[in-house]
């Protein structure tokens, strides 16, 4: 278990290192020694009156809260998936009135606008 | 809790994975090029095609690094370095060979599903980092399409780890040694699963977060060898879901005559080479499209793929 | 040796090139597109080099300079067409390339700039001219959480009352004329909440000061309408299907726009990015209207005339209220031709 860990801890940080080394080459490490007019953000050719970061309207929110439930519902099928086989028929039958109940859930959110964009 | 293929050692692991995902990224954007050039009806020859991703390389690790005005420095760092790292990391649970894996754990698709899901972090990190309003918007959408598409992955997934009796990738392929691929029997995964490749790496048709329209999105504020970082590590994401494609769907590295990694690249290339195909010819798909189509359409899909996975392991 | 073979491996990438049209640059536009030597950039970050062609809006010169020094340096700049906009622009010594063949001597500045030439000077202001002010080690204090200037640059804040009764934050933004999704010598003034379009103004430049420089459009009709095509194509993510369109429209031969046609129109392709996208009160689509581009190509390549429609982008605002920021580009990259016609019009160098 220890040693799967480390080879797959090992394997990513070796490739964020060389990533990482990669994207602050000639990166200047001090923004505000930049000539101004070079560090405006693009738009096209005009200059923006505000700043970009702001509050915004999360409208996928709804949509993450599906996704939350369908992800909790998930720490169920993992193992559910592993004993399938032994348990058959039962098995199946269960998880497809779990994905009835939680289907319920898409459905209301879809009536109820929440896939929508505006 | 190992499976099938075991644990590599720490140094061999990070080899391993550095030269997969880098020949694997290698690999696809010299598709892109090839591929590219056919469609747009001058096609290039082999030695060309290969080349064409090494002068890009070369002339963005030439031109210089831009600033903009108060960037988040550090963050705009992390997010190609996160990105890639998850990629390594959803690498690493795959077997590359019939008997080896970096780490071939019992856990292995909730492992590459958390990578998934931190991916949209990585994306939304890379379009925040620079305080400019374009990449913001790209990274916005990111994290609806994310939403949208990371449920497909998991009912995918999750149907291929039936028939193997675990959620090892080792134990996955290995159940189709002795049985027919999952291609033929969950015929609905790999179309599935495809939606996912180009959504996480936002490729193609499923490019919210840098199309072109938004003036490249997140990368819209990227130059020089972050340019390279960011570019090199989406592909190899996109490589690592050919692989996982190859695995899952067509017994990845198991075959007859050729050694085990000859043919899981074979069959990575044909998949990497179908989704590059759809880059070139499949226009982007409007983000409120999407997001009600995988919700109302791929979503139920997933599940009947799941049912009919069920039945058939059963059978 | 690494600094040696870098430039000389670079030398084989297509020239990244950033293009600041004006009106009536299609020739251009449409030869870099179909040249597979030059890559047109979605960003000017992306670009060495930044081209400037076709009829530029005296209005617009403190925007191609902003376009300019966003240009990564060592920067490139050439103009396209004739000395005047090098003296309008004060750019020094540049070249001026030729309407017809403009790529070798793209090319040669490209190269120049790897081999280590100096490149054009920022031309903007090197220090924020607008005083630093707010508290705090960011400059974000002020009154209540956010009043702060950082910058000199407010951050964004709510209108009075945001949509469900939440404070939202509103982004006054305005794209363009430079950005590539967006019509010659057209504005898009904006107030966006997340990626939705609260507030919509289409802006056409101001052109009573007159335009610099020549207006140089493809000479044949059907090739205006596939340039329009291809445009769209890249837009809409298409880069290879863009510039198979800008050589059929730099030679509109019958049966190569015959198979540019048959391959546009498959469901699975460009009809993805557009179908029921910017449905306008006339009740077409931006499908509908790319069909039409294809329909009057074909029809121009035959000999027969029949025209398009100008739409005036000041009424197209309303259409575009509450759509998704990429829909709208898509919308306008889809009305290019009859946007800049309208546009252009009091000029008298329309369609």
């Amino acid at each position: 278990m220890l040693s799967a860990f480390a080879a797959v801890v090992t394997a990513a940080a070796v490739v964020a290192a060389t990533v990482a080394g990669i994207a602050v080459l000639r990166r200047q490490p001090d923004p505000s020694s930049a000539h101004w007019s070079t560090t405006l953000p693009v738009l096209g050719g005009s200059e923006p009156q505000v700043h970009a970061w702001n509050r915004f309207h999360a409208r996928y929110y709804p949509m993450t809260l599906v996704l939350v439930a369908f992800e909790m519902e998930m720490m169920f099928m993992y193992p559910w998936a592993v004993v399938f086989a032994e348990l058959g028929v039962k098995a199946l039958v269960e998880m497809g009135v779990f994905l009835a109940l939680l289907s319920l859930g898409v459905l209301y959110a879809w009536r109820e606008g929440a896939l929508r964009w505006q | 809790m190992i499976e099938v293929a075991g644990a590599a050692h720490p140094l061999v692991a990070a080899v391993v994975v550095s030269a997969v995902l880098g020949v694997g990224a290698y690999a696809v954007a010299a598709l892109e090029t090839g591929i590219g050039a056919r469609v747009a009806g001058h096609p290039l020859g082999v030695t060309a095609s290969l080349r064409a991703p090494l002068a890009q390389a070369a002339l963005l690790l030439a031109r210089p690094a831009v600033v903009t005005e108060r960037p988040d420095g550090p963050l705009w760092v992390l997010a190609p370095a996160l990105y890639a790292a998850l990629a390594a990391t959803a690498l690493s649970v795959l077997p590359l060979a019939t008997d080896f894996a970096v780490a071939d754990v019992r856990t292995g698709i909730v492992v590459f599903g958390s990578a998934e899901v931190l991916a949209m972090v990585a994306v939304y990190l890379h379009g925040w980092a620079p305080n400019s309003p374009l990449p913001l918007v790209g990274a916005y959408r990111f994290i609806a399409s994310g939403c949208s598409f990371l449920l497909l992955s998991m009912f995918v997934l999750i149907a291929a780890a039936l028939p193997a009796e675990s959620m090892s990738f080792g134990r996955i392929m290995a159940s189709q040694q002795e049985g027919l691929w999952n291609v033929l029997r969950q015929p609905l995964g790999l179309p599935l699963f495809a939606v996912v490749a180009l959504g996480v790496s936002f490729f193609g048709p499923l490019d919210f977060s840098d199309g072109h329209e938004l003036a490249g999105g997140t990368a819209a504020e990227v130059s020089g060898p972050p340019a390279l970082a960011w570019g090199w590590a989406r592909r190899a994401m996109l490589a690592t879901y050919a692989i996982a494609s190859a695995v899952v769907f067509l017994a990845g590295p198991s075959g007859p005559w050729l050694p085990g990694p000859l043919w899981l690249a074979l069959k990575a290339l044909a998949i990497a080479a179908a989704l590059v195909w759809l880059r070139h010819t499949v226009g982007r798909v409007q983000i409120d499209r999407f997001v009600l189509v995988a919700w109302t359409v791929l979503l139920p899909l997933a599940f009947l793929h799941l049912a009919i996975a069920g039945v058939v392991t059963l059978a | 040796m690494l600094t040696d073979l870098l430039p000389r491996l670079a030398r084989h990438a297509p020239v990244p090139v950033c293009l600041a049209r004006g009106l009536a640059a299609t020739g251009v536009t449409t030869r870099l597109r179909a040249d597979p030597d030059v890559r047109l950039v979605a960003s000017p970050r992306q670009a060495t080099v930044l081209v400037i062609a076709g009829a530029v809006p005296r209005a617009a010169r403190d925007a191609v300079l902003r376009v300019h020094d966003q240009v990564p340096a060592p920067r490139g700049v050439a103009v396209v067409g004739d000395q005047s906009l090098v003296e309008w622009l004060d750019l020094g010594d540049v070249p001026v390339l030729p309407a017809d063949d403009p790529v070798p001597g793209l090319r040669r500045l490209h190269e120049q700039l790897l081999a280590g030439a100096g490149g054009s000077p920022s031309r903007g202001p090197a220090d924020n001219p607008v005083e630093w002010s707010g508290v705090g080690p960011h400059g974000q204090g002020g009154e209540g959480m956010m009043g702060g200037k950082p910058y000199g640059r407010p951050m964004a804040m709510p209108p009075q009352e945001g949509r469900d009764g939440l404070a939202l934050d509103r982004l006054p933004l305005v794209f363009g004329p430079f950005l590539p999704a967006l019509p010659a010598a057209v504005q898009l003034e904006v107030g966006l909440q997340g990626d939705v379009l609260e507030e919509v103004r289409v802006v056409p430049l101001d052109l009573d000061a007159g335009v610099v420089g020549s207006s140089r459009p493809l000479s044949s009709a059907a090739g205006r309408y596939l340039a329009a095509v291809a445009e769209l194509c890249a837009v809409a993510g298409l880069d290879a299907l863009a510039c198979r369109a800008a050589r059929v429209a730099l030679d509109p031969a019958p049966e190569a726009l015959a198979d540019l046609r048959r391959r546009l129109r498959r469901r699975g392709g460009l009809r993805q990015a557009t179908d029921g996208v910017g449905r306008l009160p006339d009740g077409r689509d931006a499908t509908d209207r790319w069909h039409r581009w294809l329909d009057l190509a074909a029809a121009a390549a035959a000999g027969e005339h029949a025209g398009h429609d100008r739409v005036d982008p000041r009424e197209l605002g309303p259409a575009l209220v509450g759509l998704e920021l990429g829909h709208a580009l898509v919308t306008l990259s889809s009305l290019r031709l009859e946007l800049e016609d309208a546009v252009a019009a009091p000029l008298g160098a329309g369609a």
